[in-house]
């Protein structure tokens, strides 16, 4: 089901909580088309996986959902973060530069 | 904490499901539509599974972690049997008995009656201004007026009990009956399971000979013949044409009516009933009235009757009670003390359980350690060790269930009559329901405090810690103090079953046989039919080989607990509502084969005839009562109101009193009467035969139902047993609430000592190195063991004392369910601790012991 070129695992709940920060309160389809045109078309998410990913967040209690009309009147499940969410978003993002710091010094090693 | 709120929204998901499963479909298609041709066709088909899959987070996925952590548990489990086989034990003592009260609480006080809109139907009742509590019945004429004027009630109906002989095909039986108002089902909402039940008209004069029989009569006595109805019986030799059966299980107020027959009065006896009180009014609240407001308009009304009769209501006070309340208000103060005492029991038996736990997520620290390294997170840990206590008290719970099962028929007895029927104990839904709600309780009870220790000292490292002691301590405390409050109440229970058992009745009721026979007023409508009846029965009945003596009476002692009615003393004043007492009519031998002792003057004897000076003999209570400080014999009384033109009667004798009321109550005023004198048919006339027997009085029973029998072969004879089995109805709950507190105060105290004894030997094992060094430094081993038991004690007494002030706080709340024992009963609060602290002791001792033959050599040596 996921295809070839997806997101690397793990990440799609900051790309997801990011979305969010950046949108506000935002439906699935409207999360999916954001991180797709966001990433110049590179990764795009499926819903066999954003769907399960905000379940498990409504879990966790990162985010919370309502549903809403949309702008060509039709009903659709916001969803919008909360503060345990913006909390997570800040760690994960924190641990994300430092494991891509340290994998971009093991990968493109400096030469100075 | 993150983890109970994440079960908390999954709870909540599982509770919507099918409307979580709605919104993700919709979800879903509003997010293909958005899609271009290309993807839609490429998702073709996994629209089902994405929704499967986003459903899986909530469920499966919480299901095969829950499983895996449960075959976890269970493995941990049977690595340590000893540990298992004791927590689950102790829990399933608890939980056992946890659902068994929880269970008959339900049943009881929850549990709505099997009527349509049961909050609706109140009882009305008429008491007097005295006191707000005494509830008596009413009167015929009392309830047409209250029915023809009460705006806040939309229906009332009557009912009262009566008597039945059925005879006809089969043994001639004595039936309990009710009799009611045509309107009575039509209340209450019953429909019949055959035929009709009452309808206007039927309990009109000259048409009230119909009868509705009850499902587990025709199951029984007509074996389930459906023609039945149109068919007729006879009932106190009348025929009666049957014209229903009632659902299974019908029963209204009373259990024990096998029958309902229409309640008939010729209108001048409806018009003559205002003062005769027997029958019980019921009925249900106008839609949009409170029982306030139902409460006003009886004061109103109740103003109004004392005026317009006040030869007969002077002092009428009415009362409003929901059915339900009446029916459980003599139960609820035993019920709410159980509910309390079992839950101490639970709780005592899950912070043992939670000792074991701390004790063993010590030992078990190395393997929390290796998990943790291995990746598990603290909330992780945290949910495993909360899973194996949640094995263990589930398993506890099945076991539980057994136990429950054996208390069901225990507690049954506390069942309010009127509702056993539809309140029967047992093993159903909501009884497991009520295990697995205890069970999970206990889970967090004994497992919170264990987990959340173990996963902190995981994160500490600091295994063993101090801290980690005072939780145990902490514990022990609470234990001990929860023994100590059962225990207490134990003792004073059983204290009230001894002093009720000790009480003496004011006759001797080993050696006593004693049978009931009603007389079909039909057959004896001549009263000389009647002491014609007595005086034969009475001759046969002397004439068994081993019967000492033998006597008609109006009632054996506490069976019944009324026929009161007025009486005027000869030159004392009339006082409406305190000049009364309970007639009774007996035959000349009845003191003397009840062994009623005789204080002055003397007993009836042959020559009280018809036609002879009327006489009476009255107990110490009605003397000490009428003539305080003067000779009652030779005084005289009248029977009835003081407007009555009934003969003035003698008093030539008084007698001990009889404890006619019951065991735990005061002695009622009685006067007795020769029913020769007497024969007219009354409600005091005799209906009991008793017999002084030499040797158990069971083997008579035979030879009693047969003289009866000689006499009349229609006769019924009912109620035929031993006086002492009569007796022992009396004091049956105090003995139940006694048997069952003394159970949980034993299992209490055992389990208090159970945690002691555990967590000394513990404590003893830790301590070993400790205890080297002390021993190889001099330190002598007796030094040693007092330390230990010293340890001991200081928990121990910390717990007696909490437990003592709690318990001399409480047990005030139990007075309602004593008998001669004040709730600070010296006796009881002596004896308890004394019992508790020697227990304690030797559950210290044994530890204590250990520790003193410790050899310092291999105590160093050793870890």
């Amino acid at each position: 089901m996921a295809q070839s070129d997806s997101i690397p695992p793990g990440t799609l709940y900051m790309l997801v909580l990011k979305t969010l920060a950046r949108l506000g309160p935002m439906h699935g389809y409207g999360i999916a088309l954001f991180i797709q045109e966001t990433s110049d078309g590179v990764l795009e998410v499926e819903e066999g996986s954003l769907y399960p990913a905000l379940q498990r967040m409504l879990l966790k209690g990162w985010v919370e959902a309502e549903w809403r009309q949309t702008e060509n009147n039709r009903r659709a499940r916001f969803y919008s973060m909360t503060a345990e969410g913006r909390k997570t978003l800040r760690a994960e993002v924190q641990s994300f530069d430092r494991v891509n710091r340290a994998i971009d010094l093991i990968i493109h090693p400096s030469e100075g | 904490m993150s983890i109970f709120k994440e079960l908390q929204r999954r709870w909540q998901y599982w509770r919507d499901r099918s409307l979580r499963d709605a919104e993700l479909q919709e979800e879903l298609q509003f997010h293909i539509d958005h899609l271009d041709t290309r993807q839609k066709r490429a998702r073709f088909g996994n629209a089902t599974r994405f929704r499967e899959d986003a459903r899986d987070v909530w469920i499966s996925r919480a299901l095969d972690e829950l499983l895996s952590d449960v075959k976890y548990a269970i493995r941990g489990l049977r690595k340590s049997p000893a540990f298992a086989a004791t927590a689950i034990g102790t829990l399933a003592l608890g939980i056992g008995a946890g659902t068994a009260v929880f269970s008959l609480a339900q049943a009881v006080l929850l549990k709505p009656l099997p009527y349509p809109d049961p909050e609706s139907l109140v009882m009305i009742f008429e008491g007097n201004e005295r006191s707000a509590k005494s509830r008596t019945d009413t009167s015929p004429a009392t309830y047409r007026s209250l029915r023809d004027s009460m705006r806040t009630m939309e229906k009332l109906a009557l009912f009262g009990s009566t008597e039945k002989n059925l005879t006809g095909e089969g043994e001639p039986e004595r039936l309990d009956g009710g009799t009611a108002s045509a309107n009575f089902f039509s209340t209450i909402g019953v429909q019949p399971f055959l035929g009709r039940l009452f309808q206007a008209g039927d309990d009109e004069m000259g048409k009230e000979d119909v009868v509705v029989l009850t499902y587990e009569l025709w199951e029984r006595r007509f074996a389930s013949d459906r023609a039945i109805v149109g068919k007729q019986i006879r009932l106190n030799e009348t025929p009666h044409t049957v014209i229903g059966v009632l659902p299974p299980k019908f029963r209204f107020y009373f259990e024990r009516f096998e029958l309902w027959t229409p309640f008939a009065l010729s209108p001048e006896r409806w018009a003559a009933s205002r003062g005769a009180r027997y029958i019980y009014v019921t009925g249900r609240v106008r839609n949009g009235f409170t029982m306030a407001q139902v409460q006003s308009e009886l004061d109103s009304l109740g103003a109004d009757f004392r005026r317009d009769f006040p030869r007969e209501m002077s002092a009428s006070k009415f009362g409003a009670v929901g059915l339900h309340d009446r029916m459980t208000e003599d139960t609820r103060t035993s019920l709410y003390f159980l509910l309390a005492a079992v839950i101490a029991l639970l709780l005592i038996a899950c912070s043992n359980v939670a000792n074991l736990q701390l004790a063993r997520s010590v030992s078990r620290g190395a393997e929390m350690a290796v998990r943790s390294a291995l990746g598990a997170g603290r909330g992780r840990l945290l949910r495993q060790m909360l899973t194996e206590s949640l094995v263990i008290s589930v398993a506890a719970g099945v076991i539980g269930l057994v136990i429950a099962q054996g208390a069901f028929t225990l507690l049954q007895t506390l069942v309010p009559s009127g509702m056993a029927a539809n309140a029967r104990l047992g093993l159903n839904a909501s009884t497991v329901g009520i295990m697995f709600g205890l069970a999970f309780g206990a889970t967090l009870l004994s497992g919170l405090l264990p987990a959340v220790r173990g996963a902190r000292s995981l994160t500490t490292r600091a295994i063993g810690d101090r801290g980690q002691d005072r939780a145990r301590g902490v514990l022990i405390v609470a234990e001990v103090s929860l023994a100590i409050l059962l225990l207490t109440s134990a003792a004073l229970l059983f204290r009230t079953f001894a002093n009720l058992n000790d009480v003496d009745p004011g006759f001797r009721a080993n050696d006593l046989l004693s049978a009931q026979t009603v007389l079909p007023p039909v057959m004896y409508k001549q009263p000389a039919l009647r002491t014609r009846f007595y005086t034969d029965v009475l001759e046969r009945v002397r004439a068994i080989p081993g019967v000492a003596s033998a006597a008609y009476t109006s009632a054996v002692p506490t069976t019944w607990k009324g026929g009161f009615s007025g009486y005027v003393a000869e030159g004392k004043p009339f006082i409406r509502g305190t000049s009364n007492a309970m007639m009774r009519q007996v035959t000349s031998d009845y003191f003397a084969t009840m062994n009623i002792g005789l204080r002055a003057g003397r007993v009836f004897t042959a020559s009280d005839r018809a036609g002879s000076e009327m006489v009476t003999v009255v107990n110490k209570a009605f003397a000490d009562f009428v003539w305080p400080g003067e000779d009652p014999i030779g005084k005289r009384l009248r029977r009835g109101a003081p407007e009555s033109d009934t003969p003035w009667i003698r008093v030539v004798g008084v007698v001990e009193n009889v404890l006619e009321m019951g065991l735990a109550n005061k002695p009622a005023a009685i006067t007795y009467f020769p029913e020769s004198q007497h024969p007219a048919a009354s409600f005091s006339s005799p209906l009991y035969v008793v017999v002084r027997t030499q040797g158990d009085p069971a083997a008579f029973a035979p030879a009693l139902r047969r003289a009866i029998l000689d006499v009349n072969p229609n006769q019924t004879v009912a109620k035929l047993m031993p006086v002492t089995q009569i007796m022992a109805k009396e004091v049956e709950e105090r003995r139940l609430h006694a048997s069952i507190t003394v159970a949980f105060a034993a299992a209490a105290l055992l389990l208090a000592c159970l945690g002691i004894y555990g967590v000394l030997s513990y404590a003893v094992a830790q301590r070993r190195r400790e205890f080297g060094v002390r021993l190889a430094m001099g330190s002598s081993q007796s030094r040693l063991a007092g330390l230990v038991l010293g340890s001991g004690l200081r928990l121990t007494l910390a717990g007696v004392v909490i437990g003592m002030a709690a318990a001399w706080a409480l047990t005030r709340y139990m007075e309602a369910l004593l008998f001669q024992v004040t709730p600070h009963d010296p006796v009881a609060f002596g004896i308890v601790p004394a019992v508790l602290l020697v227990t304690a002791l030797v559950a210290c001792w044994i530890p204590a012991r250990r520790a003193m033959r410790l050899d310092p050599s291999e105590a160093l040596r050793y870890d």
